[in-house]
């Protein structure tokens, strides 16, 4: 506690996000599968990246431990001090983060550092409803709080869009303190 | 571009820098301001309303963002804006928002003809396929006045807001174009 495990998982860390990481990027998301995603699919350009991706506070590149390969962007977004919640931002690739294992390393990382150290008590995220995460989302305790009907088309026909969430106080973890 | 609709008791004209004061005062007003601001209830000033980062310049540089005044036919006095803004354009979905600044105007059918002309300008014009807006769980009148129009309940955001120490849901409703087809029809 209070040491540098802050921002360290198992598996993963998060750091800075810096213009090396562009390039590298750009490939992962590049790999989207057949969801589709709510983030811009437009990081293809390291000038794309200086102006929305390094200027923002908490977005984190995600690496891996082993090798320190960069596998896709974290953070917090929308940040509401009053009500004290953030969307979380996540932007990989499906094969990156959702089919190699590294998926509750990284919600886990994030949402410690939201709760702990930002002390958020709320995290929300619209995801498609044919996301890949969504057993991974349940298994951390996110609930889902509704369903946008049709707010999405893809592929030529229209999805529904999910909101989920997570309280502090509903996660053992964290409920210590509200 | 934003074009006039003309009601039977309202006209809403595309919003104007010479709106800017009379919204600033309705804002200034902190028990409307909490009932439409999910953030921190500040006093308006016109500077506020007009400072290139402020939510309404962010909103009107949008091309595809419709904002309105609304505007009393008989006095053309400003009682308020609506918004209507295309969120997704390949999904045809757009968010709608209202707001009464002139607290006379309210519990009257002013928000309801409104709503309703901007809704058929959404569907019939712009060919939505989707309206949906955010309400305040502890703003009644509005989630009464909605339901009416015929949004359905669609997502519960928990405890997205705060307010006198109390924390409070912020709610998702919406509205699909064969369910409006069906509704208006209905009320006819």
């Amino acid at each position: 506690m209070l040491g540098n495990e802050l921002l360290t998982g198992t598996a993963v860390y998060l750091t800075n996000p810096i213009v090396a990481d562009a390039d590298c990027l750009t490939t992962v998301l590049k790999d989207f599968g057949v969801v589709g995603s709510l983030a811009s699919a437009d990081l293809t350009t390291v000038s794309y990246f200086q102006e929305h991706i390094e200027p923002l506070a908490f977005r984190f590149a995600v690496r891996r431990t082993s090798d320190d390969v960069v596998i896709g962007l974290c953070g917090l977004g929308d940040v509401q001090w009053q009500a004290r919640h953030a969307q979380l931002t996540l932007m990989f690739s499906v094969r990156s983060l959702w089919m190699n294992g590294f998926a509750d390393d990284v919600l886990e990382t994030i949402t410690r550092y939201a709760f702990m150290e930002v002390n958020l008590r709320r995290l929300a995220l619209f995801v498609p409803e044919t996301h890949p995460g969504l057993s991974a989302f349940a298994s951390a305790g996110w609930r889902v709080e509704g369903r946008l009907r049709q707010a999405l088309y893809l592929d030529g026909r229209f999805y529904d869009k999910l909101l989920i969430g997570l309280l502090r106080y509903e996660d053992p973890n964290y409920a210590s303190d509200q | 571009m934003t074009v006039t609709l003309t009601g039977k008791r309202i006209d809403l004209v595309p919003f104007t820098d010479a709106d800017v004061p009379a919204l600033a005062t309705g804002l200034a007003d902190l028990a409307l301001n909490r009932l439409v601001n999910p953030g921190i209830a500040v006093p308006f000033t016109v500077d506020d309303l007009l400072d290139a980062d402020g939510w309404l310049a962010q909103s009107r540089a949008v091309a595809d963002n419709h904002l309105w005044s609304m505007r009393d036919r008989q006095t053309d006095q400003f009682i308020g804006i609506c918004a209507l803004d295309v969120e997704d354009a390949a999904a045809r979905s757009a968010e709608i928002g209202i707001n009464i600044t002139a607290a006379a105007y309210r519990g009257r059918g002013y928000g309801s003809e409104t709503m309703r002309l901007v809704m058929a300008y959404g569907f019939m014009q712009l060919d939505l396929n989707r309206q949906f807006l955010k309400v305040f769980a502890y703003n009644h009148a509005a989630i009464r006045l909605y339901q009416k129009l015929g949004f359905q309940l669609e997502a519960t955001e928990r405890e997205a807001l705060y307010r006198d120490g109390v924390y409070y849901d912020q709610l998702y409703m919406g509205l699909l174009r064969a369910e409006w087809e069906g509704h208006a029809h209905a009320g006819q």
